[in-house]
C-alpha cells in the first residue's frame, strides 16, 4: 500500500509541476476554459471514482486520436505511393505534380512571434468559449490548425496580401491533404475506378467546353447548372488514368462516380446557399488594377484614416485577436484582419449586398466576435463615458452584465469607426472567379469593415447552420480537391495557378501593403535562442568574471 | 489576532519602465476590490506619483516625513478621490533628495511601518542605491518590473542581486570580512570575486562554514515577484523567462512570474489623463494583464467591469483547492 501511495504521490507532483509549468507559460488559469472547469475539477479530486475514470479517459482518448491519427497517415503514405508511381507516367508539367506532400512550414521561429494572448481571453463571449472546448478536443484537428496558422503567420507580414493571393504555388496547391481520410479515400478509389485514354477524352472535352483560364471556375459552376458536369464526370471515368489501380468492376465504378456526382452537387448547392455568391462574375480585373495602382485619392484617404485608427491600437487588437481562434474557421477567418487592411479599402468598393451575400458566413461569425472582442468595442464606449474618479462604487456584479452591457452597445460603436466604406462598385476582389476558392475569398475579405457600412444590420442566421462548421470545411475542401482534378484532367498542359496569378499580380497594390509598426523578429538575436543568454550573461559580467560559468 | 500589513515595493533598476505606472494602478486595483491601500512615492529626488494621479500641488511631501510637529502619520494621508485609496507623495523633494542618508531612509521606513492599511505600496525609485534597495528589501512582497529590452532585463537582474546582497549585508552587519564580500560600495575594500550567491557560498563555506546555513536561509527566503511590462509579442515575453533563468543559475533565487502588462497607447493616453487605466478601461487588455497581476498578488480573482462611468468590481478568492502550484 505504500508503495502504491509514493507512487501515487510522485504522479501527483509530477502533474502538479506540469500544471505548474503550463500555467507559468500560458497563464491557463486565467483561461475562461479553466475558470469553467475549475469547480469540477474539484470535485473529481474529491472522488477517487471520478479521478479513476478522468484519468482512464485521459490516456485513452489521447491513445485513440493518436491511433486514428497514425492509421489515417499510412493510408496517406500509400496514397503518396500511388501518386509518385502515377506521376511517372505524366509530363513534367502535369499539375498533378504538385500533390506531392508539403513540406512543412517552419514556423517555429514565427510561433514565438505570434502575437499573444491565446491563453488568456477573459473576456471572451460564449461562443468563443465554446469554439475554444472545441479547440480543446480537437488535437486530431492539429494539422489542419497548423496549416491555417501558416495562413495566420502569413497574412501577419506586411506583404501577406501578396503572398497569400499572389503566389501561384499557393493557389496550384492541392487540397488534398485538407480532406478527411475517408473521403479522401473514397475520392481516391473513385478517381482511380474510372477509365484510361483520358487524355484523348479530355483534349474533346476541354476543347467542347472551351474552359477559359479566367473563368474556370464560372465555367464549372455553369456546366454544373446545366447538368454538364454530369457528362464530364461521365467523360471523366472514361479517361482516369488510375484505372489500373482500381480493383472495382464497372457497374461499381459507375455507381461510385454517380455518387461523387451527387455529392458534389449537393455540396455546390450548399454552398451556393451558404455563401450566396454574387451572379456577377467579376468583369475587371483592370477597373480593380486602375483602382489600386492608380491610387485613386478617395480610397487612399479612407485607407489612411482606417489605418490611422487602426495603428492607435495596431498592438492590442490584433494581439487579442489571436486567442480567439478556437477552430480552423476561426483561424481562417481571424487572419486577414492582422494585415489585409489593404483589402478592406478593396473591398470598401463593392456594393454592400454582394458583400454580405459573400462574407455572410463570415459576418456571422466575426460580428459578435467584434461585438465582445475587449479592444474594438470598448473603445468607443469607454473614451466616450469620462471615467468620474469620485463616483467610483465598489460594487459586486454579476459577470452576465458584462456581455449584455457590450451587445447593446455594438452597432453604434462599430459604424463609427467604418463609416468611410460606404458606396462602392468594384466588386471585383469578391468576384474574382474563385467560385470554388471559397476559403481564399474568406481570406482576402475582413469581415469588421463590412458591418461598419451604412446598411441595415445584417440579419443573423441560425445557429444551426453552423453548429458543424468541420462539415462545412470539409465539403469546401473537398470541392476544391475535385476543381483541382477537373483542371488537372482538362487542362493538363496548363498550369493551374496561371489565372489567378494573372489576377493577382493586378489585385495587389503596394499602397495597400499594411505597415508595420513592430517586426516580428528583432533585428539582433532572437531572446529565445541561446545566443541571447550567453550575450546577456556576457554584459553583465566583465571578462574576468567568467568563474560563474 | 490582525492581519501584518502587506508591503508590495515596485522596483526595476532601469527607469522609464512603467514602475510609478503600474504601482499606481496596481494600488488603484486593489483598492478597488476593498483593500485599504496606501500608495506611497519613495522616488525622492524625483517623484511623480501625485502627477499620475492628477493631485495638484499635494498638501504633503518629502519634507514632512521628517516634519516633527506631525505626529500622527495619517496627516500626511492625501485623498486620490478613489475609493480606499491614500497616497503618501514624495513631492516636495529637492535636488539633491534622493541621496539622503540611512538614517532618514530609516525614519521613513518606520514612517511606512506606522501606517494602517491592508496594504502599502511602494514606488521605488530607478537604479540600485541602498537607498532604493532598502525599500525594497522591507517590503513583504518586492514586485521587480523589466521591459522586454535586454538592458532592461541586465538592469532588472542587477538590482535583484543588489537587494539580495544588501539582505546578507545588513544580516550580518557585524562581520567585516562578510561586509567585504557582500558590500562593494567601498571598491578598495571590496571582495570583488564573489558576485554569484554560488561564489558566495563557496567563500562562506571556507571562511564562515558556521554562516553557512543563514546565507543558504536568506537567499532561499528571498522572492521576489516579476512583471514583464510594455510586451509586444510572445518573445517579448522571453525576456522574462531569461531573466528567472539568469537569476536562478547566479543567484539561485527563485523570482515568482506574476504576469505582463502589454504594450498600450491606452496606457499612455490614461498618462496624459492623469487617471489610471485600470480605472479609465478596466476591461482593456493592459488592464486585464493588471487584474491578472493583482490576482497573482492576492491570491483573488478580479474582474472589472466599467459600465455608466461605474466601476464594478469581481472578487473571487482563491481558496486551496490543491490544483495551485
Amino acid at each position: 500500500m505504500n508503495m502504491i501511495e509514493q507512487y501515487l504521490q510522485v504522479a501527483i507532483e509530477f502533474f502538479k509541476e506540469i500544471w505548474f509549468q503550463l500555467n507559468s507559460r500560458f497563464d491557463l488559469e486565467n483561461t475562461e476554459a479553466f475558470k469553467f472547469l475549475k469547480p469540477y475539477l474539484i470535485q473529481l479530486q474529491d472522488n477517487p471514482l471520478y479521478i479513476g475514470i478522468s484519468l482512464t479517459a485521459l490516456f485513452l482518448v489521447p491513445y485513440a486520436l493518436i491511433k486514428i491519427r497514425s492509421v489515417s497517415r499510412e493510408r496517406e503514405q500509400k496514397l503518396d505511393e500511388l501518386m509518385e508511381e502515377m506521376e511517372e507516367e505524366y509530363d513534367e508539367d502535369d499539375p498533378r505534380r504538385l500533390r506531392q506532400p508539403e513540406s512543412e512550414p517552419d514556423d517555429e521561429d514565427e510561433d514565438a512571434a505570434k502575437p499573444l494572448f491565446g491563453d488568456d481571453e477573459d473576456t471572451s463571449p460564449g461562443y468563443t468559449k465554446v469554439l475554444d472546448d472545441i479547440e480543446g478536443k480537437d488535437i486530431e484537428d492539429e494539422d489542419f490548425e497548423a496549416e491555417l496558422e501558416e495562413f495566420e503567420l502569413e497574412s501577419s507580414e506586411p506583404s501577406s496580401d501578396k503572398e497569400e493571393i499572389g503566389d501561384p504555388q499557393e493557389s496550384m496547391e492541392p487540397v488534398s491533404s485538407l480532406l478527411t481520410e475517408d473521403e479522401f479515400d473514397k475520392d481516391l478509389n473513385e478517381f482511380m475506378t474510372e477509365e484510361p485514354d483520358w487524355e484523348e477524352e479530355e483534349k474533346d472535352v476541354a476543347s467542347e467546353l472551351s474552359l477559359d483560364d479566367s473563368s474556370h471556375d464560372e465555367a464549372i459552376k455553369e456546366l454544373q447548372e446545366e447538368g454538364e458536369l454530369t457528362k464530364l464526370d461521365e467523360g471523366m471515368s472514361d479517361d482516369d488514368p488510375f484505372s489500373n489501380y482500381s480493383e472495382l468492376d464497372e457497374d461499381e465504378q459507375d455507381k461510385a462516380i454517380k455518387d461523387l456526382q451527387e455529392e458534389m452537387e449537393r455540396t455546390i448547392n450548399q454552398l451556393t446557399q451558404q455563401i450566396d455568391e454574387p451572379d456577377e462574375i467579376p468583369n475587371s480585373i483592370k477597373d480593380l488594377s486602375e483602382i489600386h495602382i492608380g491610387g485613386d485619392a478617395t480610397i487612399d484617404e479612407g485607407f489612411s484614416s482606417e489605418e490611422e485608427e487602426e495603428e492607435e491600437y495596431f498592438l492590442e487588437t490584433p494581439l487579442e485577436k489571436m486567442p480567439d481562434v478556437g477552430s480552423p474557421d476561426r483561424q481562417i477567418e481571424e487572419a486577414p484582419p492582422l494585415s489585409e487592411e489593404p483589402s478592406d479599402t478593396s473591398i470598401s468598393d463593392l456594393s454592400d449586398s454582394e458583400i454580405l451575400a459573400s462574407l455572410e458566413p463570415e459576418l456571422e461569425e466575426d460580428g459578435p466576435e467584434s461585438v465582445t472582442a475587449p479592444e474594438g468595442m470598448p473603445e468607443g464606449i469607454y473614451y466616450e463615458t469620462e471615467p468620474n474618479i469620485s463616483s467610483e462604487a465598489f460594487t459586486f456584479e454579476p459577470e452576465s452584465d458584462i456581455s449584455t452591457h457590450e451587445l447593446d452597445d455594438e452597432p453604434e460603436v462599430i459604424s463609427e469607426n467604418f463609416t468611410f466604406e460606404t458606396e462602392s462598385d468594384e466588386p471585383e476582389v469578391l468576384s474574382e472567379g474563385f467560385t470554388f476558392e471559397t476559403e481564399s475569398v474568406e481570406l482576402e475579405d475582413i469581415p469588421e469593415p463590412e458591418l461598419g457600412t451604412e446598411r441595415p444590420p445584417v440579419p443573423m442566421e441560425p445557429e444551426t447552420k453552423y453548429s458543424s462548421p468541420e462539415k462545412t470545411d470539409s465539403l469546401i475542401d473537398r470541392l476544391k480537391f475535385l476543381q483541382t482534378r477537373f483542371e488537372n484532367r482538362y487542362q493538363p498542359t496548363e498550369p493551374m495557378g496561371a489565372p489567378l496569378e494573372k489576377k493577382i499580380s493586378d489585385y495587389v497594390p503596394e499602397s495597400l501593403a499594411e505597415p508595420r509598426r513592430y517586426t516580428s523578429t528583432p533585428a539582433g538575436v532572437s531572446p529565445d535562442s541561446k545566443k541571447y543568454m550567453d550575450l546577456l550573461e556576457s554584459f553583465i559580467f566583465m571578462k574576468d568574471q567568467r568563474k560563474h560559468k | 489576532m490582525t492581519n501584518p500589513i502587506n508591503i508590495i515595493a515596485v522596483g526595476g533598476g532601469k527607469g522609464g519602465i512603467g514602475k510609478s505606472v503600474v504601482c499606481t494602478n496596481l494600488a488603484a486595483g486593489m483598492a478597488l476590490s476593498g483593500q485599504k491601500v496606501i500608495l506611497m512615492d519613495t522616488d525622492f529626488g524625483a517623484s511623480n506619483l501625485h502627477a499620475l494621479l492628477g493631485i495638484s500641488n499635494p498638501e504633503h511631501g518629502f519634507q514632512d516625513f521628517f516634519n516633527t510637529d506631525i505626529i500622527d502619520p495619517r496627516a500626511l494621508l492625501l485623498d486620490t478621490g478613489i475609493s480606499n485609496l491614500k497616497f503618501v507623495s514624495g513631492a516636495g523633494d529637492n535636488p539633491g533628495s534622493a541621496n539622503i542618508d540611512s538614517d532618514k531612509i530609516g525614519t521613513i521606513i518606520s514612517f511606512i511601518r506606522k501606517l494602517e492599511a491592508d496594504t502599502i505600496l511602494l514606488d521605488l525609485g530607478p537604479g540600485t542605491n541602498y537607498n532604493v534597495i532598502d525599500f525594497f528589501n522591507m517590503s513583504t512582497q518586492g514586485v521587480v518590473l523589466t521591459t522586454p529590452e535586454m538592458t532592461s532585463v541586465m538592469k532588472t537582474f542587477s538590482f535583484i542581486r543588489s537587494a539580495l546582497f544588501r539582505r546578507i549585508s545588513l544580516a550580518f552587519q557585524a562581520y567585516p570580512e562578510i561586509q567585504k564580500m557582500v558590500d562593494h560600495s567601498d571598491p578598495t575594500s571590496a571582495d570583488i570575486e564573489s558576485y554569484t550567491t554560488g561564489l558566495l557560498r563557496s567563500k562562506f563555506k571556507e571562511q564562515f562554514p558556521n554562516h553557512t546555513e543563514s546565507l543558504e536561509a536568506l537567499i532561499s527566503n528571498f522572492n521576489p515577484g516579476l512583471v514583464v511590462n510594455r510586451v509586444r509579442n510572445r518573445k517579448d515575453l522571453m525576456a522574462g523567462d531569461n531573466l528567472l533563468k539568469l537569476v536562478k543559475r547566479f543567484l539561485e533565487v527563485d523570482v515568482t512570474y506574476l504576469g505582463y502588462i502589454i504594450e498600450s497607447d491606452r496606457v499612455r493616453d490614461s498618462i496624459d489623463e492623469m487617471i489610471p487605466f485600470l480605472i479609465k478601461d478596466p476591461q482593456s487588455k493592459p488592464s486585464e494583464n493588471l487584474q491578472q497581476i493583482i490576482g497573482a498578488l492576492t491570491n483573488t480573482d478580479l474582474q472589472f467591469v466599467k459600465r455608466d462611468g461605474r466601476i464594478f468590481v469581481s472578487k473571487q478568492v482563491r481558496l486551496s483547492s490543491g490544483w495551485e502550484a
